[in-house]
């Protein structure tokens, strides 16, 4: 299957007062049509601003430094905003964290939607837009759409306005769906509905995804594959069984044996030591070293290269190396099958 | 919320409103009476000084001003109800008559000043948001700050200075030439005080157009709208300007009495015949009818424009309109 | 004294009024008991009224109806409380979910843990109140070196263990935590659970655990209540209640946890719970010992 989206060697800063922040440090993946990348990590690694930054809505004060983004073969790296606005919405489009926030607070929801088919379509009759949007709320799950569609977002509860945003970024039928946390700010079982209805649109659509998550739980439910993202880089990546069932980077290690249900009857939950270094000036060497407990000397001194496990699973380790030591991963560090 | 109910809700506050002019003019009415000064100078001018104790308390007698104040208040505010508000002691007309032949004169500077501000104000705070921090945004900023510290009547002198003395380009006081009263002629008068009045305003109005459209560009569903595949343009005109518009129209409602204060005192310096300069006059001669009048008048202005800023806000943002209060919900 | 209750809520209810005529009801004849000692879990979704719960148990709501009881003191009688204020300002403590604006941003962090000791003019057991905030401050883990900082320079983490540190300077008997770690990252949520449980067996305080996340709750407490739009459905043991979940709410709860494991994940369906209403003559009754649930009224007869 050909590459939708093939990103290569991209690193994004953040030019601010207090200096460089280098938020997304050379980083490469590829996304094929129809498929459910998981984009994993603490807050601050960079995970949602690799997605804004392939879609240029980040602040004027970011700047991608390096590296390409292809869509469909076509280079995006330097598309400018009149550019980039034709491809918004029918190529890719974006849901949010929040839901209480990002909508118009000013606007119905059918005016909403009906903007974002519009803009693809400005030919389209009032009453084949009407039909559209009411189309779009029923696909989203929204019941009773003729009676809702007037109404504005503070009428709706989170879940709702939810699948409100996902109707929003549905309308111009887009290849590509970026989804930044959209069940980090919802209950769980209002989560359980809105990934449900993900993945049936995903089925039903086949709309390539890039999930972006903290919860590994909301990836084993979602992803096909799994990128693990620390300090801007993607430090492994593979399918979602390879991820849980066979993890190689350390870091993979530390996220699983933190899960909470596996700490069960224990005294303490496991927590990985420290907190992640800051973009401002990152570390020499491997940045997750000083929180490692498998950190080797070279560590310190080199940034480990992608080794390559499987044909679909790489992971930035040393202990993948040849020459490293021997290391058994800890209890809890791979979920195993069965 | 039923109709009755919000019938009920603008009957209080039009209580409210009418409690307060009251309050005004009864404090304005006692506080002039203990200003030291002559009202009959503003009646018999220079003869006052002639007169003798007995003249003088007959003319006191006349104009009622020998009662105690409270007796003089009941029986004025007896008269007001009426629609009687007793005559200007210096013009010797009904106040209310004196009153309509100036406002005319104000209500066009006061007008034309509001309209231009606002409309420069809109155009100017989108500008500078469009181009944050861009070098238009940084000079207006600047300048804006700089000249919203320069007070009216000084550059009022200024403008009078350059424009009329130096210049020789527009004419310094008045609202028409002797003689002329084409409609250049009125023009040419309005001129410089209606660009004080717009100097004076335009940049703390451009400024908060800006930073409440820049508050909007930063919130978080821009980006959503961003990612639909809007322009900027469209992002910025359908959706941030129209949810920071009702806010600007409530401030500008407010505002209303801000800017007509300010056109007072540019009044004054141009001599301006309006509203203005009468009230100047009328404080600084103790012409106590035509103050009570227009003290009347401005509280009116003052708390009608604050009305019309809430009602605007409350019909234009949805979330504070009617279905809301009512606590729909859809689950 | 085993099995003395500290705090004992009974009939709770708590209306926010939206218009003059309407208002929503958020706490609906909630009836709980805290014992000494003791982590109690409050679970429930947004809405559920947990935090409201929380706050009329700090005095900082006064529900409408209903007894707030701690140590036989009626907190919610103004007399009761006015005569016993500073033992009750002192002994009960509260943490925040937001520390980010809980914490005044203007106020260094020493000044901020010793300052409900300033108030309380509590003589500092050492020495200087500069001296107890370091003391506490260490003892929540953190550096002597934060004690001239001020929040905005810290991290999430790092607030809400400044306070906590607050909150534990008054050596409190009992500690409320509205959702102490909604707003921080996981790995920084595992530490900050990790030193409650730490400083709970230490001070033995006893502890009412505001959350969302079951997970941490199955972790930490003791015992846990499920709260549904202003109610109690569900109370047991955590173990019990996380084993052997019997009302269909908490069934669905949990059970709308992910599992992180793909495989299983994949091939489960989230139970799901359709009773929007609870009916009203439901039924409080004890299926097992110390395990409570909300029965159906009507399928008991």
């Amino acid at each position: 299957m050909p590459e939708l989206l093939e990103v290569k060697h991209l690193s994004v800063s953040f030019f601010t007062h207090t200096g460089e922040v280098q938020a997304v440090r050379d980083v490469s993946f590829s996304l094929k049509a129809g498929e459910v990348l998981a984009l994993v990590g603490e807050s601050g690694c960079g995970k949602s601003v690799l997605c804004k930054s392939i879609m240029k809505l980040l602040p004027q004060t970011a700047k991608i430094k390096s590296g390409s983004i292809l869509v469909n073969g076509a280079d995006i790296t330097h598309y400018r905003e009149r550019d980039m606005h034709k491809l918004r919405g029918r190529l890719f489009s974006m849901v949010f964290q929040d839901p209480m926030t990002s909508l118009n607070p000013a606007m119905s929801i059918g005016e909403q939607i009906g903007e974002a088919v519009r803009v693809h379509r400005p030919r389209l009759s009032r009453e084949a837009l009407r039909a559209r949007v009411l189309e779009l709320m029923a696909l989203v799950g929204i019941d009773r759409p003729e009676e809702r569609m007037g109404l504005y977002p503070h009428h709706f509860s989170g879940g709702m306005r939810q699948r409100a945003v996902l109707a929003i970024a549905l309308a111009g039928d887009p290849a590509i769906l970026f989804a930044d946390e959209p069940t980090t700010a919802l209950d769980v079982t209002i989560q359980a509905q809105i990934l449900d209805l993900l993945r049936d649109v995903q089925h039903k659509l086949g709309t390539a995804t890039v999930f972006v998550t903290h919860d590994l739980g909301v990836v084993a439910r979602v992803a096909d594959r799994v990128a693990v993202m620390y300090a801007g880089k993607i430090v492994e990546i593979g399918t979602a069984e390879e991820i849980f069932y066979d993890p190689r980077h350390p870091y993979t290690w530390g996220l699983l044996r933190a899960l909470p249900a596996l700490s069960k009857g224990r005294d303490t939950l496991y927590a990985i030591p420290g907190m992640p270094p800051t973009l401002v000036n990152p570390p020499r060497g491997d940045a997750f070293a000083c929180r490692n407990e498998y950190a080797l000397a070279i560590d310190y001194q080199e940034e480990p290269p992608m080794f390559q496990v499987t044909d679909t699973h790489y992971a930035a380790t040393w202990l993948l190396d040849p020459r490293a030591p021997e290391v058994t991963p800890p209890s809890g560090g791979g979920i195993h099958a069965g | 919320m039923s109709i009755w109910n919000m019938a009920l809700g603008w009957g209080k506050r039009l209580l409210t409103l009418l409690l307060s002019v009251f309050l005004l003019v009864t404090a304005v009415f006692y506080v002039s009476r203990l200003a030291p000064g002559d009202p009959l100078v503003a009646y018999y001018g220079d003869r006052v000084e002639r007169m003798t104790p007995d003249e003088r308390a007959w003319a006191k007698d006349r104009l009622g001003l020998n009662d105690p104040i409270t007796v003089q208040y009941v029986r004025w505010l007896g008269r007001a109800l009426h629609g009687d508000f007793g005559i200007s002691y210096q013009y010797k007309m009904d106040a209310a008559e004196v009153i309509a032949s100036r406002a005319g004169n104000t209500l066009i500077l006061g007008g034309a000043g509001f309209v231009l501000t606002f409309s420069l104000s809109l155009l100017l705070g989108v500008l500078c948001a469009w181009h944050e921090d861009g070098p238009l945004d940084r000079v207006l900023c600047k300048l804006g700050t700089a000249a919203s510290c320069v007070p009216e009547f000084w550059l009022s002198l200024v403008f009078i200075l350059v424009f009329s003395i130096t210049l020789r380009w527009l004419p310094s006081s008045g609202a028409y030439s002797i003689g002329g009263g084409g409609l250049g002629d009125r023009l040419a008068h309005l001129a410089l005080p209606v660009s004080v009045v717009v100097a004076g305003h335009l940049w703390y109005y451009a400024y908060m157009v800006r930073n409440r459209l820049l508050e909007e560009v930063r919130a978080d569903y821009v980006l959503l709208a961003k990612s639909k595949g809007l322009t900027k343009g469209r992002v910025m005109f359908r959706h941030c300007l129209r949810n920071a518009l009702p806010s600007y129209l409530s401030l500008m409602a407010i505002s209303v009495p801000h800017i007509l204060g300010g056109t007072y005192i540019v009044e004054t310096v141009f001599s301006y015949p309006g509203l203005g300069t009468l009230s100047y006059e009328s404080t600084r001669y103790q012409d106590y009818n035509l103050l009570m009048l227009l003290c009347l008048l401005s509280g009116t202005v003052v708390m009608v424009s604050g009305m019309a800023a809430q009602f605007i806000n409350q019909r234009l943002d949805p979330r504070l309109s009617a279905r809301d209060a009512a606590g729909v919900r859809e689950p | 004294m085993p099995d003395e209750i500290l705090l004992d809520v009974q009939r709770l209810t708590h209306r926010y009024p939206l218009t003059r005529t309407m208002s929503v009801k958020a706490l609906d004849n909630l009836s709980f008991q805290i014992i000494r000692g003791e982590i109690y879990g409050l679970v429930g979704e947004s809405g559920s009224g947990k935090s409201t719960a929380a706050r009329c148990v700090m005095n900082l709501y006064r529900p409408q109806t209903g007894k707030i009881l701690y140590k036989g003191i009626d907190t919610c009688y103004p007399k009761a409380f006015r005569a016993n204020r500073r033992m009750l300002q002192a002994s009960r403590q509260l943490v925040f979910q937001d520390s980010a604006s809980s914490l005044n941003p203007r106020m260094k962090v020493c000044d901020i843990i010793a300052e409900p000791m300033r108030l309380q003019r509590i003589t500092p057991p050492r020495g200087t109140l500069r001296a107890e905030a370091e003391f506490q401050l260490k003892y929540v883990g953190m550096d002597p070196g934060y004690l001239d900082k001020y929040p905005p320079e810290l991290s999430g983490g790092q607030r809400q263990r400044v306070a906590i540190a607050r909150a534990l300077a008054m050596e409190p008997e009992l500690l409320v935590a509205d959702e102490p770690i909604a707003s921080l990252d996981v790995s920084i949520q595992a530490q900050i659970v990790n030193l409650f449980k730490h400083l709970q067996a230490e001070h033995g305080f006893s502890f009412l655990f505001i959350a969302h996340d079951l997970a941490m709750v199955e972790f930490l407490c003791d015992r846990v209540g499920v709260m549904y739009r202003g109610r109690l459905v569900e109370e047991a043991p955590a173990a019990q209640l996380f084993a052997r979940p019997l009302h269909p709410y908490t069934q669905a709860l949990l059970s709308a946890i992910p599992i992180p494991d793909p495989r299983r994940e994949r091939a489960r369906r989230p139970l799901e719970f359709h009773g929007e209403e609870l009916p009203p003559e439901s039924v409080w009754i004890e299926a097992s010992p110390r395990h409570f649930v909300l029965k159906d009224g009507r399928d008991e007869r």
